[in-house]
């Protein structure tokens, strides 16, 4: 096994499924910023995603350049089946360690 | 705005791999597209976060591996690894060459110190938005007047705070679809009572929508209410500055009472330090009280107005003007005036942003020099380690390879200069802001300036620049040649023609940038030190001042006023040292002189011309050495119950009285701050007899130009804020303390001003001084960068040509023939460049004319001298390691052959 999730990973992955249109720099970073009140920088987040997909856990692609990046193409990440496994290996361990917090200090 | 955000993308970008650049890149640019909607400050702060944390080391060490990605398994081997070795390299062979790194390293700590805290008050200052909501929407509001001449406007332009609207036009405007929020103020001072101790303090009066339509969130408590804005329960807000001197920022302050001008008001909210409007310096707004209605058809209040969004401001304007004319049929003026609308950004930094973008195009001028300098010493440098590069590519080293490797050095001494130039700036920043708010009280923003993310990025932006700029270019020509021809090269201990050249370049464009900011920097020293010898027509030595305001809680009539006036004089009389004594309603080249309209007999009140009014003692002429041309001054007779008399200024009686004499006329003295017409208002207006004419004097400012005048006696027209003059023999400054003693002993008198009074004429050159002491410190940088450039580049020709010195000495030639001819090579390119650049500071002196007094842009004398200065300092630079070359024993260096 290639290793536990770290937090950040688990973030990226998460906002990746979470995405509605398509999954790649700018909108992870907002949605990272908004939704989990982390800010990374966009350099991290490509970094991190190349890291993921070394390990088999993302994929990417070269999409069609679009308007206001002057030019540039959007890299399109997605989740592989192995990066879901990971993922829900990763829940089960948060759920299970919470499962045995007494009521009152929850 | 949208091109620097691209430019410094871009620059950014060449430090990232290229593998997945492009889709950073891409990201970071619509990103910032996003983040420039909620303003231009947020998304440099945004920017300046992205380009900090950006891992780039990670990046580049992934990038490096092969394209299956498999980046751990090459590891410190790959790219990451080969820029720290190429970096411990660096720094091993900068330690051996001390000399090298170490003039490498403060060129650029001088110029990026420079650069930095130049651009952290532009930024802070310029850049970054108001803090008021719509900023682009609002828009100050200045009276105009068609019967006013060419030569009025003028006038009215170089005297302050000249406000032109009425409440009654405010209401009108109101009405118009164009606009949203209209406001009116009256910046003025008023007496304070805190801690039962009473101080005049600057503020202002307000109606309308003054905090609606700039929507500043106050630090504590509110904005007035729509009811107490109409003045029946007096209520104020005050500054964070006099909230926190006087105050000691106590959070409990909301509610209490002040007492202005003796009447109690209510404290409801305290404004940040960051709202400065009207103007700066404003440390209290109170709605206007009820009696204020008077002002219904007075045109003296200052206008503020929102328009709606996406109103043009022309046809606003427009609309305004009509509005304005509508309102004929209650007060016939109106026909005449109108409105005209400045854009509060405008209004708020006009004053400062020629000066300020003067002197950030003058540091980027450094910044040039800077880096022109660093590639000469990069050029040499790389001379030095032809043989080292010819190894390694003859090896088999990579052209990318050989180019990281010489780059290295460059970026790292680049590194460690421009960081100790931020610590430069850092350090420089506060004296330079305290400078600053203290020598122009009326500096806007100067607390917005700071050393922050965005200027971080520029310091950063402008050293990798620099670095890059001076040593790619040299890099890139080595790892292009072959290694046999670098070899050779190398052994020979030459430099090629082509280097040499490049040199000579170098040293020529060094010497022309120079001379460009020497010469605007001369320009402008000239220009101020014939401000400080002009005459100003009067004479300011030997004087102190005192001004006091009376108010009328106190000193309810006039004959009070005049009782109250008499004592204080008596008193400063028996002041030691001081020899007499004067007073005036103004005093000239100070600030605060009132303008007001003056007609004859013969002219119809709307033909009035605009003067400057001052009410001054018989003695005032005396006292400031103001001759006095024909007629006579005041005297005893003109009390409150003589005949209303006047004395002209000279130019002001030629304009009014062309033919026949003006001794004896009439004189109509309007008491409004702008002319009045149609007979409705002619109350305010006093007929007083000419009965002398004096010399012209530069009432207004001592830049300005000779002002027209009008003088009537003050016992005939009390001023409640006399400004008393003691003139002493003893040191001025040393009565000071006795004269606000013997203001003071009357109860209720309000002490303004106490001080020396040839300083505060000459402090309102303050500007002109900042601003000339500021260039000229930039261009003499800029010199000595030049200097130091001849300097390394002669001393590195002298030891570059010790094997052909000492031929030449061998074969006969003198030592100091060989001085002589070092000395020449490096300044031909030097005189050359200061001659193209003395040309081109002919043509960019033309940005300087409206700094400039006394003297013409084309000022010979300044050209002469800065270019003989830098031609001189160029040849002792290029003599002092030339005679080096006069040591050159020929044996021991056809031995080392």
């Amino acid at each position: 096994m290639p290793g536990q999730l770290t937090d950040l990973e688990q973030l990226l992955l998460l906002a990746t499924l979470r995405q509605p249109a398509e999954a790649y720099g700018a909108a992870l970073q907002e949605d990272m910023e908004q939704n989990a009140s982390r800010h990374v920088s966009l350099g991290t987040i490509h970094l991190t995603m190349a890291r993921l997909e070394d390990r088999g856990l993302a994929e990417s692609r070269l999409g069609e350049p679009t308007g206001g990046r002057g030019g540039k193409a959007k890299r399109l990440y997605a989740v592989t089946e192995e990066g879901r496994r990971e993922l829900a290996r990763a829940r089960q361990i948060l759920e299970r360690m919470w499962a045995g917090v007494p009521q009152e200090a929850r | 705005m949208s091109t620097l955000f691209r430019v410094v993308v871009a620059v950014w970008s060449a430090l990232l791999p290229s593998r997945r650049r492009d889709e950073l890149v891409g990201d970071v640019l619509e990103a910032l597209g996003h983040r420039r909607r909620a303003g231009a400050a947020k998304a440099w702060r945004w920017l300046a976060g992205e380009i900090v944390g950006t891992p780039y080391l990670s990046l580049w060490r992934r990038a490096s591996a092969d394209g299956t990605g498999r980046a751990r398994r090459t590891g410190w081997r790959g790219a990451g690894g080969r820029i720290s070795s190429d970096l411990r390299l660096a720094a091993r062979g900068l330690l051996r060459r001390k000399g090298y790194a170490g003039v490498a390293a403060l060129t650029l700590t001088l110029s990026v110190g420079a650069a930095t805290l130049i651009f952290s008050l532009f930024e802070g200052v310029l850049l970054r938005p108001l803090p008021y909501a719509d900023e682009a929407r609002l828009y100050r509001v200045y009276g105009t007047n068609a019967a006013w001449r060419d030569g009025d406007q003028d006038f009215l332009r170089r005297a302050w705070d000249h406000a032109g609207s009425s409440m009654a036009m405010m209401e009108a405007w109101a009405a118009l679809p164009q606009i949203e929020r209209v406001a009116a103020f009256q910046a003025g001072w008023a007496a304070l009572e805190i801690d039962g101790e009473r101080v005049q303090i600057a503020g202002s009066r307000i109606a309308g929508d003054f905090f609606s339509s700039l929507e500043v969130e106050p630090l504590l408590g509110r904005t007035p209410r729509r009811a107490e804005l109409d003045g029946h329960d007096p209520v104020v807000l005050i500054h964070e500055s006099l909230w926190t001197e006087r105050y000691g920022r106590d959070p409990d302050i909301i509610g209490r009472s002040l007492l202005v001008d003796g009447r109690p008001y209510t404290i409801v909210g305290v404004m940040p330090g960051a709202f400065a409007l009207p103007s700066v310096g404003q440390r209290w707004w109170a709605p206007f009280t009820a009696e204020w209605s008077a002002y219904d058809d007075a045109t003296v209040l200052g206008g503020l107005v929102k328009t709606a969004p996406g109103a043009d401001a022309e046809a606003t304007a427009a609309a305004m003007n009509a509005a304005v004319d509508g309102l004929a049929s209650r007060e016939p003026t109106y026909n005449v005036m109108g409105a005209r609308l400045v854009p509060l950004r405008d209004q708020v930094l006009g004053n400062v942003e020629e000066g300020l973008t003067l002197l950030f195009s003058a540091v980027l001028v450094v910044v040039l020099i800077a880096c022109v300098n660093l590639a000469n010493l990069v050029v040499a440098r790389g001379a030095g380690r032809l043989p080292e590069i010819a190894m390694r590519k003859a090896l088999g080293a990579g052209r990318g390879r050989l180019v990281a490797t010489m780059l290295s050095e460059v970026v790292l001494v680049c590194l460690v200069g421009g960081g100790l130039g931020v610590a430069l700036a850092a350090f420089a920043l506060h004296p330079t802001v305290s400078l600053l708010a203290e020598s122009m009280p009326d500096f806007p923003r100067t607390e917005a300036v700071a050393l922050n993310l965005e200027v971080m990025a520029f310091a950063l932006t402008v050293t990798m620049v620099t670095a890059l700029a001076a040593g790619l270019l040299p890099a890139l020509g080595a790892s292009r040649r072959a290694p046999w021809s670098l070899l050779r090269a190398g052994a020979r201990g030459g430099v090629s023609r082509r280097s040499r050249n490049v040199q000579r370049g170098f040293l020529a464009a060094e010497a022309g940038l120079a001379m460009l900011l020497l010469a605007g920097a001369g320009l402008l020293t000239r220009s101020l030190a014939r401000v400080f010898t002009l005459d100003p027509g009067f004479d300011s030595r030997g004087l102190a001042l005192v001004g006091v305001s009376l108010p009328e809680a106190e000193f309810a009539s006039d004959e009070e006023v005049r009782a109250a006036v008499d004592g204080i004089r008596t008193r400063i009389l028996g002041v030691p040292a001081v020899t007499g004594v004067t007073a005036a309603m103004s005093l000239p080249a100070r600030g605060g002189t009132t303008l007001g309209p003056l007609r004859t007999a013969t002219q119809p009140p709307e033909e009035a011309v605009l003067v400057a009014r001052n009410h001054v003692e018989p003695s005032y002429f005396d006292r400031l050495s103001i001759p006095v041309l024909r007629g006579r001054t005041f005297d005893e007779r003109d009390d409150a119950t003589g005949e209303p008399v006047a004395v002209l200024s000279a130019s002001l009686a030629t304009r009014l009285f062309a033919r026949g004499d003006p001794l004896g006329q009439l004189v109509y003295v309007g008491s409004g701050a702008i002319p009045v017409a149609g007979g409705t208002r002619t109350s305010t207006e006093t007929a007083a007899r000419v009965v002398g004419i004096v010399a012209d004097i530069r009432q207004l400012a001592l830049v300005s130009e000779e002002d027209p005048m009008v003088y009537r006696p003050l016992a005939q027209a009390q001023s409640r804020s006399p400004v008393f003059l003691a003139a002493t023999e003893a040191r001025v400054s040393d009565i000071l303390p006795g004269l606000r003693a013997a203001a003071s002993a009357t109860d209720g008198v309000v002490i303004t001003d106490v001080g020396v009074f040839r300083d505060q004429t000459l402090g309102l050159l303050a500007p002109l001084r900042v601003r000339t002491v500021l260039l000229a410190a930039l261009a003499a940088l800029a010199a000595a960068l030049a200097l130091v450039g001849v300097y390394g580049v002669v001393s590195y020709v002298v030891s570059e040509q010790t094997r052909e010195i000492g031929i030449r000495v061998a074969l006969g030639s003198m030592h100091r023939g060989e001085t002589r001819r070092v000395v020449r090579q490096a300044l031909g390119p030097s005189v050359v460049g200061a001659a193209f650049g003395m040309v081109a500071s002919l043509f960019a002196s033309r940005t300087l004319q409206s700094m400039m007094f006394e003297i013409g842009r084309l000022d010979p004398m300044t050209y002469a001298s800065t270019f003989s200065a830098l031609v001189l300092a160029a040849g002792a630079a290029a003599w002092l390691p030339a005679r080096r070359a006069a040591g050159v024993d020929p044996v021991e260096v056809l031995k080392g052959d």
